[in-house]
């Protein structure tokens, strides 16, 4: 059993979703730090899709300092999970 | 070395279950996960070939690199070249890097890592006597860089001292992922020392990823159903001075190692090259990183270098699981 999703297809399907729930999980920010001013309760959809939109505009740069118009991509949060973990991330 | 083995995961596929095949290259440990295990031992060998290939091209630790040549040269002239495919690739992804961040990370930080004693591979670094750090050296500027993608011209000042630590790996897990996924059958994971990318089949339930701790301790496990995820750290890739212990995150803006307010940053983004970038310019950012995650709608869990402070969760990342 496949649950293939190519990325491109992702991309659109979710590209509404996206934009209807970002002014829901907008930047919900949780913890505290002592020196960080900003905290609230996330307000994140417990969503399981995956990419939103794409906004790589590498192929079109011509100087380092060109394309500033790029922005990061918007993505859904990972979710919580009582698995064990294949794989790990540490840092590098 | 390879080594292959079953992740121990608790779903199955076509009555098979998934296959994880490990080996060391550019300095770092590498696992690649398939869904499908008859593509296993392809998948490694495609990335193994791959990884190799970019270490020639794009490494700063070894002379004979295509990176190495071109920071040579510009020590004292400017430098115009044709770069390889390889290469070009890695230094776009760079420039994208530095875009998204406006110069938080940037590739011509190149003379201010070296300034801070990390000059070499890691290995030897650690294995000499701790130097003072030199005078810090900000970085010469990824705005005055002039790359041309399409002919992959690239023109740049004197100098320059070019590296692409920060994003070449990232760059790379995304090209595997994409790449393994387009040419055999199944879904893939690729985890590039830390820098996690998917492609290709989600397994039921999703891909499971540990975030853990530099002692290994597993802090909260996450599920991925296409995102990609990366942790920066400061914890990791250190080494003594004799005015303490440096990491390899350097600001670019003043060329000194960044405070290390955070131990780690785990990001999950579209690509790992975007998740990479958040996450090392949050430790560069320090105490603003958080308020610059959430205006980026980036989610990402912060774990302070104070332990006594509990972890930071942007964006929605999950609070179930975290210990």
């Amino acid at each position: 059993m496949s649950n293939k999703v190519p990325a491109r297809t992702a991309i659109r399907r979710w590209t509404t979703l996206a934009i209807a729930t970002a002014s829901l999980v907008g930047a919900g920010v949780t913890g505290t730090l002592a020196t960080t001013a900003a905290t609230s309760t996330t307000t994140a959809a417990s969503s399981q899709s995956t990419t939103t939109t794409a906004n790589d505009s590498s192929s079109s740069s011509t100087t380092g300092s060109t394309s500033s118009n790029d922005s990061f991509s918007q993505v859904n949060s990972v979710s919580g999970s009582t698995q064990s973990a294949q794989t790990s991330t540490s840092g590098s | 070395m390879t080594a292959l083995a079953d992740p121990g995961v608790a779903f199955m596929m076509d009555d098979l279950p998934p296959r994880a095949g490990s080996f060391s290259a550019i300095g770092c440990e590498h696992t690649i996960i398939a869904l499908r295990p008859d593509a296993l031992e392809d998948a490694v060998a495609v990335a193994q070939a791959y990884l190799a290939g970019l270490d020639l091209a794009a490494s700063r630790f070894r002379d004979d690199s295509e990176l190495s040549r071109l920071n040579a040269r510009a020590r004292t002239t400017d430098v115009t070249a044709v770069l390889s495919p390889q290469l070009a690739r890695s230094l776009s992804a760079a420039l994208r890097v530095a875009r998204l961040t406006k110069g938080l990370v940037d590739p011509t930080v190149g003379a201010a890592l070296q300034a801070n004693g990390y000059d070499v591979d890691l290995d030897e670094v650690r294995a000499r006597v701790p130097r003072a750090p030199g005078t810090a050296v900000p970085a010469t500027g990824w705005d005055r860089l002039l790359f041309d993608p399409s002919s992959r011209l690239l023109t740049m000042p004197a100098g320059t001292v070019l590296d692409l630590g920060a994003s070449a790996k990232a760059q790379a897990a995304d090209h595997l992922a994409h790449l393994l996924s387009a040419s055999l059958p199944g879904g893939f994971l690729v985890n590039l020392g830390g820098d996690i990318a998917v492609g290709g089949d989600v397994p039921p339930g999703g891909w499971q990823i540990g975030v853990e701790d530099s002692t290994g301790r597993t802090l909260q496990v996450v599920t991925s159903h296409g995102q990609a995820l990366t942790t920066s750290s400061t914890r990791h890739r250190t080494w003594q001075t004799s005015q303490g212990t440096a990491h390899h995150i350097v600001d670019p803006r003043t060329g000194q190692v960044s405070d290390p307010v955070w131990a780690q940053v785990t990001c999950c983004a579209a690509t790992a090259l975007e998740a990479n970038a958040a996450t090392t310019a949050a430790i560069v950012l320090g105490e603003a990183a958080p308020l610059w995650l959430a205006s980026h709608a980036l989610p990402a869990l912060l774990i302070p270098a104070d332990d006594t402070q509990p972890p930071v969760r942007i964006g929605g990342w999950p609070a179930e699981g975290l210990s």
